[in-house]
């Protein structure tokens, strides 16, 4: 079979859609020709390029949470017992009303400690340890520095990168921070062991504004990880999506 | 009501977590975040009425992207004629200017994702669609085909064309307006 003829596969090699007979014969070829193979190439990474780029819109906040309100368990409103939902609803904000005032103090010194790592960094002044190959490098870096695990998932084919990472303290005990970067701004996640204090950060599958920055929080395994970020809440939704997989897997 | 309520669940169970894509390809197609959440409400409002018709065991998601393209199509006066070009159309090549410079060594220096985005905003939408189920969304051609009720030979040929249309415009862009 003749280039021309090759060329015309190119496209269905790249997406994987020849038979194994076929690409066996299209990869025979292009180790034979340099020109096919050039274009090969170029043609997988605008492949990979157009993966990273198409990925560009997220559901705002307001309107997942409309979403889930329409059409998750929210909407459906089963018969209720008033008497019984309005006990459990005053209960509930007696309880509130408790947390409140014997929590805020400690979750708001650990969120200012937290915004202090986030804006040295988003400052240049934090000493960041870079890593060329992340997936391998970042655990083997924190091993020893951190009481647990670091990890990072894959980031090829996303629009993410690591920016580096680093050790920051609160209050005296380590926490690992990774800062990625995406579309020009950056996102610190950092992680330490959960703590009574911390778990007012709740649970969050979207970020939300807290101390001026939008925060997104959840627990694995005892730890703690919370992603902070300015005016980029759909990179940060995705990201978090991507740690969360990492650790389901 | 107790089967109603198990179904509302299930639908709930496997359309809510495809909200974030659903909702880039309906701002793709859309161009507008409006229209765009106004499309993913209603093809999940849809969905959710035409879901006792879903076959379980089948792909789920490729049956809300097709409520979803659908639901583009009707808002659209005319719009499924207007998506349809003459085979004439189709077949015109597109030439790339000859150069050393390769869109992908382009796409390198700086803006990268920004130059990609500008030139899939520019792609004829019956070019973006085919290139953002097959690159993004990962779709094989058949279930592309199937999406968009054409035959596996045109979804091949648009594909090509949508690259070789991503690639001269971002040549263009790197290099200036082609001589």
């Amino acid at each position: 079979m003749n280039c021309e003829l090759w060329q015309d596969k190119m496209d269905s090699f790249v997406d994987s859609e020849l038979t194994p007979e076929l690409a066996e014969g299209f990869q025979e070829h292009v180790r034979e020709c340099p020109a096919c193979a050039a274009e090969t190439i170029a043609r997988q990474q605008l492949k990979a390029q157009t993966h990273i780029a198409g990925q560009r819109f997220a559901p705002s906040h307001s309107f997942r949470r409309e979403m889930e309100r329409r059409f998750g368990r929210r909407a459906r409103s089963p018969q209720r017992n008033w008497i019984a939902a309005g006990a459990a609803a005053a209960a509930v904000a007696a309880a509130l009303v408790f947390l409140v005032a014997r929590r805020p103090a400690t979750e708001m010194r650990y969120l200012a400690q937290l915004r202090d790592a986030y804006l040295a960094t988003q400052s240049g002044n934090a000493a960041l340890e870079t890593f060329a190959a992340p997936e391998s490098q970042v655990k083997s870096w924190f091993a020893g520095k951190v009481p647990f695990t670091v990890d990072v998932p894959a980031l090829g084919k996303t629009a993410f990168s690591l920016r580096g990472g680093q050790v920051v303290y609160l209050d005296g005990a380590p926490a690992a921070e990774l800062v990625f970067a995406a579309h020009r701004r950056q996102i610190s996640v950092f992680i330490f062991r959960e703590r009574p204090e911390t778990r007012g950060f709740g649970e969050r599958d979207t970020p939300v504004k807290r101390a001026g920055l939008e925060v997104e929080s959840w627990t694995e395994d005892g730890l703690r990880y919370l992603a902070m970020g300015e005016d980029n809440p759909e990179d940060i939704w995705r990201l978090c999506g991507l740690l969360k997989a990492a650790d389901a897997s | 009501m107790n089967e109603r309520r198990g179904r509302s669940e299930e639908f709930e169970e496997l359309a809510l977590p495809l909200l974030p894509p659903l909702y880039n390809f309906a701002r793709w197609l859309a161009r507008d975040r409006e229209e765009a959440e106004d499309l993913v409400q209603e093809t999940f409002a849809r969905a959710l009425k035409g879901f006792s018709s879903f076959r379980a065991g089948t792909n789920f998601r490729a049956w809300m992207f097709r409520i979803l393209r659908n639901t583009f199509l009707s808002s659209r006066t005319g719009s499924k004629t207007a998506l349809h070009l003459s085979i004439d159309e189709e077949g015109e090549e597109v030439l790339l200017p000859p150069t050393q410079h390769t869109p992908e060594s382009i796409l390198l220096a700086g803006d990268r994702q920004e130059r990609l985005q500008a030139a899939l905003e520019a792609l004829p939408v019956i070019y973006r669609e085919v290139i953002l189920l097959c690159d993004v969304e990962e779709m094989k051609y058949q279930e592309i085909a199937e999406q968009l009720e054409i035959p596996l030979g045109t979804v091949m040929s648009r594909i090509a064309r949508a690259r070789k249309l991503l690639r001269g415009m971002l040549v263009e862009q790197g290099l200036g307006a082609t001589p």
